[in-house]
């Protein structure tokens, strides 16, 4: 086998991009994922929101169980399902609604008992827990719920010479143990009166469930993240997990490169161009997965017109730019496709499916 | 009640003058303002201080007052000027006899030019298009018209006078006809109050004609909207100018970090409400890209438009809004329809702003009796800069920040300095594209200052914080938790402001179709509005 040529190369590595690359993987099939980088996770956390779809748009159902599936195997397993609709805080001390979101992140529901404890670290000057607080009992009390909220600061060690950031934190949770039971000994008198805390998303890029469990148990109380400003601690690290799992099942990760060009003769792409240093590097494929984002589209020249049922991009006359392409995910924006993430994981897996030669076809909303 | 003598209304670049010169004459004064300082055509323009070569062959006047007030401006208040100088080009399309025309009337003015071969001056400005003919100098520099605006408001302060922001006035008191007073509204509170005073002055610009109808007086103001791009790039050193008789887009400036296009001329029907059309920016780019053709791939990083308040005279009537002249115009109502103690002044531009001031405060003294003479022409705007503190400042910040601080802080530098020996973390960079610090974003917000923002966007028009490429999408948050943590609004108040704006600095950017500065709003949208379900992008 050629070493530059593959099944499928994904291009992309935001949620559709590695949901894609995961179910063509999953089918067997040589992947490749070219990316410049985490795509959207660095801004969010994965969330899943169902509402704007229509709950019974084909294979979503099946789309999903594979993403939670997908989550769960790379150990930062999702909570809830399609037919949820659950309410999550935000730095902004808004609610926002989710179908499906990351165990860390699914805790901070208000019901009717829950004490809520907002943290915040001192020096993290991007996260106000008084302003958090204060607007989370507002809403709280304007929808009727009964839950309460308190605002707390904690102090933790720096590294000498450095600012209190979500990035440093992160890193720390990670790989020193003596930080892990500092944060722990700082929130417990905290936990102690209170049946959720809430805390700026600072729990490790790598860690694990058991990691994030760990402190929970510790703590004896639910926990809550919350993604900062990007860059998202929790979203990088949903990243790094699914990375660590795709690589696992063998998908080859080419990170860094933007896309130079696509080779496209007599109606098929044959070729991705990377622009990598001195010389671009070229993958062949016998398919190719757009999951490059909204701002993409100029990759393939004419495309305009968004996709046809086989997810392949078409011009305006409806004509198919070249059969073995398929889009996936936000670059659907442009044809009017709706629904974020639930959007992206269903679009996502369904070219991964296509691309394995399954046959599951994309209803367009 | 309050009492004063003198009430401005308008808290553009010439009330403020009016203000600071009234308040060296000794002359109490009181200035209101219905939105914040420097928010209408003086906050919407280039920045360009004018050397007059813009004026010179169609208005000497115009010109010669540029030429010396240019002078007067650079030595007053050296904090808002960035002289870069200025060139205009002679470009292969234009009429050569025009450039010639140009050089002569600049020696008739005494407005200093050279004339500079097309390889000077494309060493001195290598993005000009490589087959012009030549160009000329001239003395153009960049001002800051939020600074300018401030530090005369703040001067005035420091001697007497006082102004309040978001008043708005709502009826001019006129007994048998003679002025008794104003009656204004707090925008922010909607408290209502009274000042008593003798003389009511009207700068309102764009909204001149709209005070002026509270005296019961009309005040023929011609609204001539000129729209600028905002580049993210200084694209050029210097001001470049077109040489040619004025037209549209035919002005860059450099500002700061980035530099700015514009701008068409049109009639509308008042100062509120612009939009902008995409032919229109379209129109711009393209003759922008004629003087310097890089513009054809910068990224346009914010749209904006402001209203020139062209005075026409009852004569000029008919005519469009490049034929009608940049020079100014006093009013006094007295004479004209006998309402004693009421005067406009209107037309004119940023550069001759104190000239404008002037003018109205010879006529306010002598109706008052105050026989003291103008002296703002030879009087520093700002004090000097504490040199301990600035010594200080470069051991506690880098040292980009530190210029950048000191030139928007002057003497308040030392209350930045001494504020982040006491907390170190105030030390940190919040708006990373203008270098402001925690520090000095809590010092507009706190009741140190004399001019306290009010809003997310005065912070913007005192430090100029979300100016950059982000357009506030990061800074423009941390703004507001700064503003909550310094109590100058509750939870909820400062999520209010943050939603008024986010919509503010969008709906700059919602007028360019293309290129990164989408994906940047784009990036603002899903944030706040899909990720943090804060604010929709569809507004309240």
């Amino acid at each position: 086998m050629e070493s530059n040529h593959f099944d499928v190369i994904v291009a992309g590595a935001g949620i559709s991009g590695i949901t894609s690359a995961a179910a063509a993987a999953s089918r067997g099939l040589r992947v490749a994922l070219v990316s410049t980088g985490p795509g959207t996770f660095v801004l969010g956390a994965g969330c899943v929101e169902v509402q704007e779809m229509d709950r019974g748009t084909p294979s979503l159902e099946e789309a999903i169980n594979f993403f939670r599936n997908l989550t769960d195997l790379a150990g930062c397993g999702f909570l809830g399902g399609i037919g949820e609709t659950h309410y999550i805080p935000t730095i902004l001390g808004s609610f926002q609604t989710v179908s499906l979101a990351p165990f860390y992140m699914w805790n901070g529901e208000p019901s009717e008992s829950s004490q809520v404890a907002v943290v915040g670290i001192k020096g993290l000057s991007s996260f106000d827990c008084n302003f958090v607080a204060e607007r989370l009992a507002y809403y709280t009390t304007k929808l009727g719920w009964g839950s309460t909220y308190v605002a707390r600061d904690i102090e933790l060690s720096t590294e000498s010479g450095t600012v209190p950031g979500t990035l440093q934190f992160g890193n720390r949770y990670d790989r020193d143990l003596h930080f892990r039971e500092e944060l722990r000994d700082a929130l417990k008198p905290i936990a102690a009166k209170a049946n959720v805390v809430i805390l700026p998303g600072i729990l490790g890029l790598r860690s694990g469930q058991s990691e994030i469990e760990w402190l929970q148990k510790e703590l004896g109380c639910l926990l809550c993240e919350l993604p900062t400003l990007p860059p998202s601690i929790p979203g990088m690290r949903l990243f790094n997990r699914l990375e660590a799992r795709l690589r696992k099942v063998g998908v080859e990760f080419f990170t860094g490169f933007p896309i130079r060009q696509l080779q496209i003769e007599d109606g098929r792409c044959k070729a991705v161009l990377l622009e990598t240093p001195a010389r671009p590097l070229r993958l062949s494929s016998e398919t190719l997965i757009l999951a490059t984002g909204p701002f993409s589209g100029k990759l393939l020249g004419a495309y305009s017109a968004g996709v046809n049922r086989d997810l392949h991009p078409v011009n305006a006359a409806g004509e198919v730019l070249a059969n073995n392409v398929f889009a996936a995910g936000a670059i659907l924006r442009n044809s009017g496709a709706r629904g974020g993430n639930a959007m992206a994981i269903l679009t996502g897996y369904i070219s991964g499916m296509l691309a394995a030669g399954v046959g599951v076809q994309y209803a367009q909303r | 009640m309050e009492k004063t003598r003198v009430v401005i209304i308008g808290g553009g670049a010439t009330g403020a003058g009016i203000l600071w010169d009234l308040s060296l004459r000794g002359i109490p004064a009181i200035l209101l303002e219905q939105r914040d300082l420097a928010n209408g055509a003086t906050g919407r323009c280039h920045g360009l201080l004018h050397s007059g070569g813009r004026y010179v062959v169609k208005d000497a006047e115009a010109a010669k007052e540029c030429v010396a007030e240019n002078k007067i401006i650079k030595h007053i208040a050296p904090h808002c000027v960035h002289d870069t100088g200025g060139l205009f080009v002679q470009c292969r399309q234009d009429d050569p006899k025009f450039f010639e025309q140009w050089f002569e009337s600049c020696k008739q003015i005494d407005l200093p030019t050279e004339r500079l071969s097309a390889e000077q001056a494309l060493e001195l400005e290598p993005n000009l298009p490589t087959d012009i003919l030549g160009a000329f100098t001239c003395p153009d520099a960049h001002v800051d018209v939020f600074q300018l605006t401030l530090s005369n408001i703040e001067s005035a302060v420091a001697r007497g006078a006082q102004f309040k922001t978001y008043c708005q006035v709502q009826a001019i008191e006129i007994d048998n006809g003679e002025v008794k007073g104003v009656r204004y509204r707090d925008t922010l509170t909607g408290a209502e109050d009274s000042i008593a005073c003798e003389i009511v002055i009207n700068a309102g610009g764009g909204w001149a004609q709209q005070v002026a109808e509270l005296a019961g007086v009309e005040v023929p103001v011609r609204c001539d909207k000129g729209t600028l791009l905002v580049l993210n790039h200084r694209l050029a050193k210097r001001v470049i100018n077109r040489c040619r008789k004025p037209g549209d887009a035919d002005i860059l400036v450099p500002a700061g970090p980035v530099c700015i296009l514009g701008t068409s001329s049109i009639t509308v029907p008042g100062p509120e409400g612009l939009t902008v059309t995409q032919e229109e920016i379209q129109h711009l780019l393209n003759l922008g890209a004629e003087l310097v053709p890089a513009l054809a791939e910068a990224r346009v990083l914010r749209i904006f438009s402001g209203v020139r308040p062209l005075y026409v005279p009852p004569s000029a009537s008919g005519a469009g809004g490049r034929e009608i002249s940049r020079g100014f115009a006093l009013l006094d109502h007295e004479a004209l329809q006998h309402v004693r103690g009421f005067i406009s002044i209107v037309g004119g531009k940023v550069t001759t702003y104190r000239l404008m001031a002037k003018a109205v405060c010879d006529l306010v003294s002598s109706k008052l009796g105050v026989d003291v003479a103008c002296t703002t022409g030879q009087t520093l705007l700002r004090a000097a800069h504490d040199v301990a503190a600035l010594r200080k400042a470069h051991k506690l910040l880098p040292l980009p920040v530190v210029e950048k601080a000191d030139k928007r802080l002057g003497p308040n530098l030392a209350k930045i300095v001494s504020a982040i020996e006491a907390r170190p973390e105030l030390a940190e960079v919040v708006c990373e594209c203008e270098l402001v610090t925690r520090a000095e974003l809590e010092f507009v917000l706190g009741n140190e200052t004399s001019i306290p923002a009010k809003t997310i966007g005065d912070v913007g028009r005192r430090t100029r914080l979300g100016f950059g490429p982000c357009q506030g999408t990061f800074c423009g948050y941390k703004a507001m938790l700064a503003g909550f943590q310094t109590h100058r609004w509750n939870a909820a108040e400062a999520s209010e402001q943050f939603e008024d704006y986010l919509d503010e600095r969008w709906k700059g950017q919602s007028w360019i179709n293309q290129g990164k500065q989408v994906e940047q709003l784009y990036l603002s949208h899903d944030l706040f509005g899909v990720a943090y379900n804060f604010h929709d992008r569809e507004g309240r």
